[in-house]
This record gives structure tokens, C-alpha cells and sequence, in this order.
């Protein structure tokens, strides 16, 4: 081993904390680029593949009832590659491992042989046989939860009868990777489920003899870009069958749901590695220059020996580029456990047959690039200024920096009130300002991951508490299978248990508005109603207006209609004439979209005098109550799903929170290296670099605690300094993050409340406390007595 | 003239300062000029380095007495600083005892070690280690902050003749003026004993001689012991008592009736 390899790793070692901060900051930059990288890479190769597999379609068409025979009118529609029809009902299910009626959604598949589209892939039994009509097969996760077994008899109810099911096979269906049951937004393994049928026997059961109610399609290649025109122009063609909803790919909720979270993986993987790879460059230039500063004699003893400028120049990167590779090396390891971890957190939102986190050897070796090319910048000023220097000049002790009053010191009357100790640290920061610039920037981006972070947590918990508790207050929402009078409000009132009924008329309508259309549903409510309570941002309540309309911001702002303003709509059912209706007032929510009408008001546009088609509950809280009416809500054929309030906020809470927590202690964990390195770097630099006059202090009669409060002085200012400036920057990227989710399924609010602050704070400080107890440590271990008469 | 002027100031304030020395520990040792201060009992020093082993010091024995000016000569490698180190509680010997008031510093914990080296001790060394970030004046103050009743900085940095550069860097300051500036921080904690590691070593011989008559106005004005290191045998001319140190070992002691005043020794 050359000599000048040998000197390098004697350096390395002794270097410990300094090289240790930046090899954390570098490994942790890599080890988010392959995690976030892998991840994203398995979860889009995934999507891919079973879409490929098992021929995804590209849009669905959701109409009342349509012969089959009548699909050749969309043959001929340019674009369209291929129609196929489908029965799509509701049902709700029996189980005996469910007290509840749980729901979901029955499908017809071929009787023999696989669907063009939409197929589904067997993973535990059969397809359907000649044996029995009734087959089923179930999504897999579903049958899983529930422990159903082959052959076992499952009891649905659809289309107002009860059906006896024969389970034949357990299946994944690229359609539900993520599925959704109605007016949710988190998949419930154990609350719903996909029951595919025979078509014949779909066809009997729903009384859909050569008819068909959904229609699937896929368009050609070439005309992915016009795929709403052609589905405008199906509308159309299929108008008098009841359009009720036509969906391409992009807006069908498991694929939107889904391909959001591609994407958005796909800019957090670019940012984040960036930040902290940035700033270990960052610190690595101020360690690098500092080397050279610290070994100008040798520097310039080696040149006046011979050694030429690429070998001292190559000699100086190759510390930066050490640094950087163990760094990138140690990254790739962590960052490969991460990516099985995210893998895994996926694998409960997700749906897959097989969704693996295997090793992407080319994203390793970029990671491994990236960190070197950040190292090799980080080196390259402490090297350029090892070249420029002439031996001669090298080789003698550099000229002390002059002593100059600071900026601060003008402000003379604040500066007589500052103590020596404060007056050092402040001169000291600013006559080195590019290194206290780095441990500021370092810092101040730790404290906007964080601020971010805490803002997105408390983002989730009001929009649950938003959604849950101030908008739909009911405990169960009853979707009846038809309009049904008021009868059915009676019938419900004298169920055990029942404190109050709510009815509510949905409507699907298309709206238009200075040329936009949305096919969306219209919800009559009684203006008295206090199971269904819509209010604005600050969670005010607005009543219902007696005619007009009440509509969500986000559908006002996408329809471009403001409050006052008319707006034609036109009911996707009964004479379907076309309203013009005044949009009264505008609320807020956070999942989906609504339009609320007066409910007199909306059956007198419709001409149906007392319809309803579903009911809100309030039910008593006690455990037996709950019970008896369960038993008999599940015994009334009327219902086509039921939705229990309490169970789909703890599902939610449950599966956001639950993973949420693991991700978000990771991500605080990274945003607190940051705090940590910044910290940690910075005094270790100030320690060396003062060693002989920290020394004094020592021989003066200060204890090592007060010579760590002389130094953890300037990480305070940078710290606080860093929460200062990095908090608003949280609330920025924030704004970013928020602004990305403001999709028509889902928006996240962006709350910054002192809280986040405070939280910010003292996660910030406690990092740093950390990092400076580690410098404490080596205070204590120092050989002050030694250090006193070493020459600077 | 600076030193006169510093000789008669320094006068002054010792007069105002030994009304206020109310503290115990300190009162104890400014009568008795028989009794040792310091003591050091068959003191050995062994430095490992790998595997070669240095013996710094080899069993010296020595008393340090009450408003003494004290030389300890020696040629660089003789174990000087090493002394000045084990008197100061820097470091503690391997072999004997440094003992304060009869107790052994080796059984001082690490509060009372601090509390020595605050109250008891104040160091003056050749490269001044003035804090570069901080003002004459800061520097002193940052001193001062150490202990319940320190002597006034201001008035200090008047002594030695500086009020005019309280508000300079070290860097702004000649060698000598950083030498003053050293002296008066070290006097701000008003420590009995001042222990001086080559003061004039990187001065010329003029500003060498101020600052020697500073050291000597210390003792004959204020009362406080004066240890001073160097290879320079000139300044031994002053000393009440000198010690020769070589190869670790005292080789002689010499006790002088009449030192010679700093202005007058030969350089």
C-alpha cells in the first residue's frame, strides 16, 4: 500500500464524528433513493403486470339495463377496440364469522372460460364447473379473512332475494387491487368482498335475461389521449338505456388510488434522496475544505517533494469519495430493508397475488453513482484549494484570520448586553459563514421534513374527525335496493334500538356549466336534518337552502360555477328533462364530492312526491341494542348495502394510522439525522479547530460541562435559527404535498397549528441535545492539559 | 513607564482587594511566608508512548512557599512544563504527591480539581491563548465569570496599561500587549498563585522586561506566589529562589538574598 493510502486511512479513522455525520447523512439520502426507488419500481412492475395479465380495460359504462344485442351500436365508434357486457350488482352478505351484514359487489364472469377483459387469476380451487349453477369464486383476501372454505355455502342477499352461493375458488382480480366498497376510501379486507358468478346464473338472479348493465371496453393505443371524447360520445350513443356512469381507467377508484400512489412515490423518490445527499455534499465540501486547512505544511511538504498536483489533488477526493461510498454502500443496505418494509406496508393497501421486494442491482449502482458523484462535489473545492496553494506558501502556518467587529456588533446597545460566551460563539458563526450556513440549511431542512410531517398527521386526524364526526354524524347508512315512500322510514323507526331516522334521496344527474359535464349524484335532505350536517372550512354548519343548490368547493371549482351562479342538471332517470337550478351556497369536505338539495325541493323536480332511496340512523349505543337491531336490519330485504359509521373510521384509522406511524418515525428518524449530523459536525469542526483555546478554559477552571456550553452555545443559535427559517418552509412543502392531493376522491386539509410548531421544536432540540451529548462525551475524554501548549 | 504605572496601580487595588478577601480558602495563605504552599513529595512522571516510555520527572521534591518568586530553569526536554503541569492539577504525577494545604491533589475528585485550578491557580503561558474571538476586554471578563468576587476587568486592563485597547481582537494586539492581556486575565479571579509557562519566551527582550516587572509587582504588591518556567537563565537573576531542572531531575536549588529588579538583569 502506497504511502499516501495509508496516511489516508489513519485520516479516516481519526476523523471519527466528522466523517461519521456525513457518511449517516449520505446513507440515509441512499438508502431513501433505493427504497423509495425499489418500492415504486415492484408497485408500477406489479400494476403492469397483472393489468397486462389479465387485460385491464381501459373505461366502464355503467347503465340501468341494456340488451346485450344492442353493443354492436358501439362497434363502430373510432377508437374503440373492444366492448364486452357484464352484470354488476350489489349485494350484502351473511357470514357466520360477522354479526354484521357485511357488503359487496357480485360480477358475472363467462360460464366457461375466462372474460375478455377483466380476468380474473384462480389462486385457490377452480373455475366455475357444470356441476352447480350457483358457483361462486371470491377475491381471495376476502375469502381469506374470512376463513371460507372450498365447497362451503355462502349466503348473499341480491336483488331483494337471498341466494345460496357454493364457494369454488378464491381469486385476484386486477380490477380490485384496491377495493373500495361504496363511499369508502380505504380498503376493508373483512367488509367487503367480490363475489363472481356464472353469467347465466347472474342473469336469473337479477332478472337480466340477454341484458346486461355495465359494459367494459378497451380503446386503441392511438386514441388514449381522446379516451373522454369516445366516452362522451358512448354516452350518447347509449342514452336511452340509462347511462348512470361511464369511468376510463384514470378515474376508476382502485387504478386512481393506485396510480396516485405511483406518482407520488415516484417525486417523493427524487426529493427527498436529493435534500439529504444535497447537504451531505454540502458538509462534505466544509470537512474537505477544513482537511486541506488543517494539513496545509503537509500539503505543501508533499509538493516541494514531487508529488504532482493530480496525485495531491486525486489524494484529497479520496477521502470525500470514501466517505461517499461507505456511505452509499451502507445506504443501499438499509435501503433495501426499507423497500421489504414499504413492500410490506403495501401489501395491506394492495391487493396482489405476489408483490415482492427484490434487489434492483441497477438502482443500487445509481444510488452508489449518485453518492459519489454528491461526494466527488462535495471534495472537489477542498481539493481545487490543495492545488491552488504554492509550496512555498503551504508550508507556512496560515496568517490568523484578522479580528474584526461583526454586523452585530453596530447594534452597540443590544451588543453590551450580550455575554463574552454569547459574543465568541456569535463571532465565531459569522466569520465562518459558509460552515455556519451549511449546519443552518442542515438544520432548517430537518425542520421542514419534520414540520411537513406533523402537518400531514394532523391533516389526517381532522379530515377523519371532519368527515366522521361533523359532516356524517348518523351511526348506519341504509342504501335501499329502490325508491322507496315513507313507509320505509316508518318501518325502520320501530326497529330496537333505532333513536332516529334521516331519509335521503340520491340522484344521479349529468351537470353542465359553460361546456363542462359531470355525472355526479344529487342528495336531497330534509333542511331539519342532523344526521347529515354540511358545514365550511372552519366547521360552521350551513343549512340547506329551501331551492338551489348546496355544492362542495372542489366540484364548484372544477365545474367553474360560483355561489349564486345557475347551473343546468338533468336526472339520469325518469323523464329526464334538463333543470336550471341556482348553486345557493358552497361547503367543504375532503373525500369526494356532493350536491345537497332540500329534499321537498328535489322530489317536486322530480314529480315524486315522497321517494327516498336511503336512510340515516341514529342507533343506541348499548351492546345488546346494537344486536337486536342487527338481527333484524339483516333479515329486511330492502337494503342493498349498509355502512356502519364506527367501522369504517377505526378501519381507517386502523390501516392509515397504523402504517402511517412506521413510515412517519422513519421519516422523523431521517429528519432528526439531519439536526443530528448538522450538530454534531459543526462542533466537532469548532472543537478541533479551538482545541488549544478551549484548552485555556480548561486550565482557567471551567469544567468540560462549561466548555460543552461553550460550544452547544452556537449549535443552540443554529438550531433555533434552523426551526425559525425551517418551519415556514415545512408549511411550503406542506402547501405542495397538500396541493397534490387535491383529487376529486381525496383532499388533504393543510392545518399548521401552533401544535406543529411546538412538536417541530421539540423533536428538533431533542435531536440536537443528542448530538451534543455525544460532543460532550469527547469533551470529557479530551487530554485538555495536552492540548494547551499544541501549536495552532 | 508602563510598568511603574502598573506597579503603583497594581498597589492600589491590592490594598482595595485585601479588605474584600473574605474567602476561607484564599485568606488562609497570605501571612505565613515560612509555611510551603505547594508541595511536591518524590514526584515521578512516565509518559507511555507505544512502546517507549519517557520518564519526564524523576522524584522531585519541592516546597512552593507564600509571596515567592520561584525560577525553575531547565533546557527544553527537562521536565519544566511537566511540573508547571502536576502544580497546576493538569495532571497528576505517577509516582509521590502534590500536596495543597497538606492534601494530596491525587485524591481531589473532579469538582475540587476545577475549584483548584479556578480559585487557586492562574496561568500565564508563552503563546498568550487569548481567545481569538473575543476583545481584551472579553477575554478578561470570560475569566471573571468564574468565580463569586472577581477584580474589576476594566480596572485591570487599566493596570497593565491597555484601557485603550479593551476593544481590540488578539489579533490587532502586539505580543506583548497580548502577554498583558494574558497576565491581567489570569489575575482576574485574584488567584494566590500564578504560574507562568515561558511569559517572555516569544517577546523581545524589552517587552520581556514589562512583562517580568508585572510578574514581580504581583508578588511584592498584591502578595501572590509567582512560578515562572524558561530556559532563559537571565530571568533566574529575579527570582528568590531558583531551581535547575535537567533530564527530569533538580540538579540545584539556589537561594537569592537579593534578586536583581528586571530592569536590571542582564538578558
Amino acid at each position: 500500500m502506497n504511502p499516501l493510502h495509508r496516511k489516508l486511512i489513519r485520516e479516516l479513522r481519526a476523523s471519527g464524528g466528522v466523517i461519521f455525520s456525513v457518511i449517516l447523512i449520505t446513507a440515509i439520502g441512499t438508502a431513501c433513493f433505493v427504497a423509495m426507488r425499489s418500492a415504486h419500481r415492484s408497485l408500477s412492475q406489479a400494476r403492469d403486470h397483472y393489468y397486462a395479465k389479465g387485460r385491464m380495460a381501459d373505461f366502464w359504462v355503467s347503465v340501468k339495463r341494456m340488451p346485450k344485442s344492442e353493443l354492436r351500436r358501439l362497434s363502430n365508434i373510432p377508437g374503440v377496440a373492444e366492448v364486452h357486457p357484464r352484470i354488476r350488482s350489489p349485494v350484502t352478505v351473511d357470514l357466520p364469522t360477522s354479526e354484521k351484514p357485511l357488503a359487496g359487489v357480485v360480477l358475472s364472469l363467462p360460464d366457461r372460460g375466462l372474460p375478455a377483459l377483466n380476468q380474473i387469476q384462480i389462486l385457490r380451487g377452480e373455475y366455475f364447473t357444470s356441476r352447480r349453477r350457483n358457483e361462486v369464486i371470491v377475491n381471495d383476501v376476502f375469502a381469506n379473512a374470512h376463513r371460507l372454505r372450498l365447497g362451503q355455502s355462502i349466503f348473499v342477499n341480491i336483488a331483494g332475494r337471498r341466494q345460496e352461493l357454493v364457494l369454488v375458488g378464491t381469486a385476484f382480480s386486477c380490477e380490485f387491487i384496491y377495493p373500495l366498497g361504496r363511499a369508502a376510501i380505504v380498503p376493508d379486507r373483512t367488509g367487503f368482498g367480490v363475489f363472481f358468478l356464472k353469467e347465466s346464473f347472474a342473469e336469473e338472479i337479477t332478472d337480466m335475461k340477454g341484458a346486461t348493465n355495465e359494459v367494459l371496453g378497451r380503446v386503441f393505443p392511438r386514441y388514449a389521449n381522446s379516451k373522454r371524447a369516445l366516452l362522451h360520445e358512448i354516452e350518447r350513443r347509449l342514452d336511452e338505456f340509462g347511462v348512470l356512469a361511464t369511468t376510463p381507467l384514470e378515474d376508476y377508484p382502485s387504478n386512481a388510488f393506485l396510480s396516485q400512489e405511483i406518482e407520488g412515490l415516484a417525486t417523493f423518490a427524487l426529493l427527498i434522496p436529493l435534500i439529504f445527499l444535497g447537504i451531505s455534499a454540502v458538509i462534505l465540501n466544509v470537512v474537505m475544505t477544513r482537511r486541506v486547512e488543517q494539513q496545509r505544511i503537509a500539503i505543501g511538504t508533499l509538493k516541494a517533494l514531487g508529488y504532482g498536483d493530480a496525485v495531491i489533488g486525486w489524494h484529497i477526493m479520496e477521502f470525500a469519495l470514501l466517505a461517499g461510498v461507505i456511505g452509499a454502500a451502507i445506504g443501499c443496505g438499509v435501503g433495501q430493508w426499507l423497500s421489504a418494509g414499504m413492500t410490506s406496508i403495501y401489501r395491506q393497501f394492495y391487493e396482489f397475488p405476489r408483490l415482492d421486494a427484490p434487489i434492483y442491482w441497477d438502482i443500487h449502482l445509481e444510488a452508489i453513482l449518485v453518492g459519489l458523484i454528491c461526494a466527488a462535489i462535495g471534495g472537489w473545492r477542498g481539493a481545487r484549494t490543495a492545488l491552488a496553494l504554492p509550496p512555498a506558501a503551504a508550508m507556512r502556518p496560515r496568517v490568523p484570520a484578522s479580528g474584526r467587529h461583526i454586523l452585530l456588533e453596530r447594534f452597540g446597545w443590544l451588543w453590551r448586553h450580550v455575554h463574552p460566551a454569547w459574543r465568541m460563539a456569535l463571532r465565531y458563526m459569522f466569520r465562518h459563514p459558509i460552515r455556519t450556513a451549511t449546519s443552518l440549511l442542515a438544520c432548517l431542512l430537518g425542520a421542514s421534513v419534520m414540520a411537513l410531517i406533523f402537518c400531514m398527521i394532523v391533516g389526517v386526524n381532522h379530515l377523519m374527525d371532519f368527515h366522521f364526526r361533523w359532516l356524517y354524524r348518523s351511526d348506519v347508512t341504509l342504501f335501499l335496493k329502490s325508491e322507496r315512500g315513507s313507509d320505509a322510514l316508518m318501518e325502520v323507526a320501530h326497529l330496537p334500538g333505532v333513536r332516529k331516522v334521516e331519509p335521503l334521496l340520491g340522484m344521479p344527474v349529468t351537470l353542465r356549466h359553460e361546456g363542462k359535464e359531470k355525472l355526479i349524484s344529487v342528495t336531497g335532505i330534509q333542511r331539519t336534518a342532523t344526521l347529515t350536517l354540511p358545514r365550511d372550512r372552519q366547521g360552521h354548519h350551513i343549512t340547506i337552502p329551501p331551492t338551489g343548490f348546496l355544492m362542495s368547493r372542489q366540484l364548484a371549482k372544477m365545474m367553474g360555477v360560483k355561489p349564486g351562479e345557475y347551473i343546468d342538471w338533468q336526472p339520469m332517470r325518469g323523464d329526464r328533462r334538463w333543470y336550471r337550478t341556482q348553486v345557493v351556497n358552497l361547503m367543504d369536505d375532503y373525500v369526494g364530492t356532493a350536491v345537497y338539495a332540500d329534499l321537498t325541493f328535489l322530489r317536486k323536480c322530480l314529480g315524486e312526491g315522497s321517494a327516498l332511496n336511503s336512510l340515516q340512523l341514529a342507533i343506541d349505543a348499548g351492546h345488546e341494542q346494537r344486536r337486536a337491531f342487527v338481527k333484524k336490519i339483516r333479515d329486511w330485504p330492502e337494503i342493498e348495502a349498509m355502512i356502519y359509521r364506527a367501522d369504517m373510521e377505526n378501519n381507517l384509522r386502523k390501516t392509515l394510522l397504523q402504517n402511517i406511524w412506521v413510515i412517519l418515525s422513519i421519516e422523523i428518524s431521517f429528519a432528526g439525522a439531519l439536526f443530528f449530523g448538522a450538530i454534531l459536525n459543526g462542533a466537532i469542526i469548532s472543537l478541533e479547530e479551538r482545541r488549544r483555546e478551549l484548552a485555556t478554559f480548561y486550565v482557567m477552571g471551567y469544567t468540560p460541562w462549561q466548555i460543552g456550553g461553550l460550544l452547544g452555545r452556537e449549535s443552540v443559535v443554529v438550531v433555533i435559527g434552523g426551526l425559525i427559517l425551517g418551519i415556514p418552509v415545512g408549511y411550503f412543502f406542506a402547501r405542495l404535498v397538500v396541493a397534490s392531493y387535491q383529487s376529486e376522491v381525496l383532499r388533504m386539509p393543510l392545518l399548521f397549528p401552533p401544535q406543529v410548531w411546538i412538536q417541530t421544536a421539540i423533536w428538533g432540540c431533542l435531536f440536537s441535545l443528542v448530538s451534543h451529548f455525544v460532543v460532550q462525551i469527547m469533551i470529557h475524554r479530551s487530554r485538555w492539559a495536552e492540548a494547551v501548549k499544541v501549536a495552532e | 513607564m508602563t510598568a511603574n504605572i502598573c506597579h503603583s496601580a497594581l498597589k492600589d487595588m491590592a490594598l482595595r482587594e485585601s479588605t474584600k478577601c473574605d474567602d476561607q480558602s484564599k485568606s488562609m495563605h497570605t501571612d505565613d511566608t515560612t509555611a510551603p504552599f505547594v508541595q511536591m513529595r518524590n514526584v515521578s512522571k512516565l509518559f507511555v508512548m507505544g512502546d517507549v516510555v519517557v520518564e519526564a520527572l524523576r522524584d522531585i521534591t519541592l516546597d512552593v512557599y507564600h509571596r515567592e518568586f520561584l525560577v525553575v530553569l531547565g533546557p527544553s526536554g527537562s521536565g519544566k512544563s511537566t511540573l508547571l503541569n502536576l502544580l497546576g492539577g493538569l495532571d497528576t504525577p505517577t509516582e509521590g504527591q502534590v500536596l495543597f494545604e497538606g492534601r494530596d491533589l491525587a485524591e481531589f475528585d473532579r469538582r475540587e480539581l476545577t475549584w483548584y485550578r479556578r480559585e487557586i491557580v492562574g496561568f500565564v503561558f508563552q503563546f498568550y491563548n487569548l481567545v481569538a474571538n473575543l476583545t481584551a476586554l472579553e477575554n478578561i471578563m470570560l475569566a471573571a465569570d468564574l468565580v463569586s468576587d472577581p477584580l474589576d476587568p476594566v480596572d485591570l486592563l487599566e493596570q497593565v496599561g491597555l484601557a485603550d485597547r479593551a476593544d481590540s481582537f488578539p489579533a490587532q494586539l502586539s505580543g506583548g500587549e497580548q502577554q498583558r492581556v494574558a497576565i491581567a486575565r489570569a489575575m482576574v479571579k485574584n488567584p494566590p498563585l500564578i504560574l507562568c509557562d515561558e511569559p517572555t519566551g516569544a517577546l523581545d527582550d524589552m517587552t520581556g522586561r514589562q512583562i517580568l516587572r508585572l510578574l514581580l509587582n504581583l508578588k511584592e504588591d498584591m502578595g501572590k506566589t509567582v512560578v515562572v518556567i524558561t530556559h532563559n537563565t537571565a530571568i533566574a537573576q529575579m527570582a528568590d529562589r531558583v531551581i535547575r531542572l535537567r533530564s527530569g531531575r533538580i540538579v540545584e536549588v539556589t537561594e537569592q538574598a537579593s534578586p536583581l529588579p528586571p530592569e536590571k538583569i542582564q538578558w
